[in-house]
């Protein structure tokens, strides 16, 4: 965990799974709007 | 709505790969290509451990179909559900991984993740597709039609079920699994 290369794989695969989840919520209807 | 297009495809990614890898080239003492980009520790079907750890996120989305939402007419809303997922897998993965090369990660780890989204976000709408045909109302066209033929107290499954749950889920999931892949198949010495 202490390796720098670690950390770069932990934070490119959050970052693109970042931008899916706000794609996803994104394209969702807003939530108690009728 | 269509995801947004920044009209360069590829192009940001490159920007970010490239400099990395030429850095790196240039570096005193490094390692052959080869390795850097094949990686040491991984051998053949290993690298697509990536996309199987993220098809239990991918299946999680079954969950909550009309909330993701991608239509079944515009599968291009499907790249967030399979950008999510795959990404997901991927991050998981990272714990039983041991390459730390740039260009092994920008390869096949943006690969997995490719192909768990699949063409224009395909395979990332399929098992939304398939989990609205199961849970939404016939004749329903879109997540604001079903709001309003559902009964409110039915309403929660259809609109109303927090992404977060399911990425939670999906992450739950996607742990169980990949330990059990990695009790299965070892990390090579």
């Amino acid at each position: 965990m202490t390796h720098p290369g670690m950390w770069i794989k932990l934070a490119y695969t959050f970052a693109i799974a970042a931008f899916g989840l706000w794609l996803v919520e994104r394209g969702r209807p807003a939530l108690g709007r009728k | 709505m269509n995801p947004p297009r920044n009209g360069f495809g590829p192009l940001p990614l490159l920007a970010i790969v490239l400099p990395g890898r030429a850095l790196q080239m240039s570096a005193p003492g490094r390692r052959p290509c080869r390795g850097l980009v094949m990686g040491r520790s991984s051998r053949g079907l290993r690298r697509a451990l990536v996309t199987l750890t993220a098809l239990p996120t991918l299946a999680a989305n079954l969950l909550g179909p009309a909330a993701a939402g991608p239509h079944p007419a515009d599968p291009g809303r499907g790249r967030g559900p399979g950008l999510f997922a795959g990404a997901a897998g991927a991050f998981v993965y990272c714990f039983h991984c041991t390459e730390e090369a740039a260009p092994f990660i920008a390869i096949w780890y943006t690969l997995g993740i490719a192909v768990v989204n699949g063409p224009r976000g395909a395979f990332g709408a399929a098992p939304c597709c398939a989990g609205k045909r199961l849970f939404t109302i016939q004749g329903a066209n879109s997540a604001s039609e079903i709001r309003l033929e559902t009964p409110p107290h039915a309403q929660i499954h259809h609109t109303q079920v927090p992404h977060f749950g399911r990425a939670c889920l999906g992450a739950l999931l996607a742990l169980v699994f990949s330990i059990s892949l990695g009790h299965a198949a070892p990390p090579l010495p």
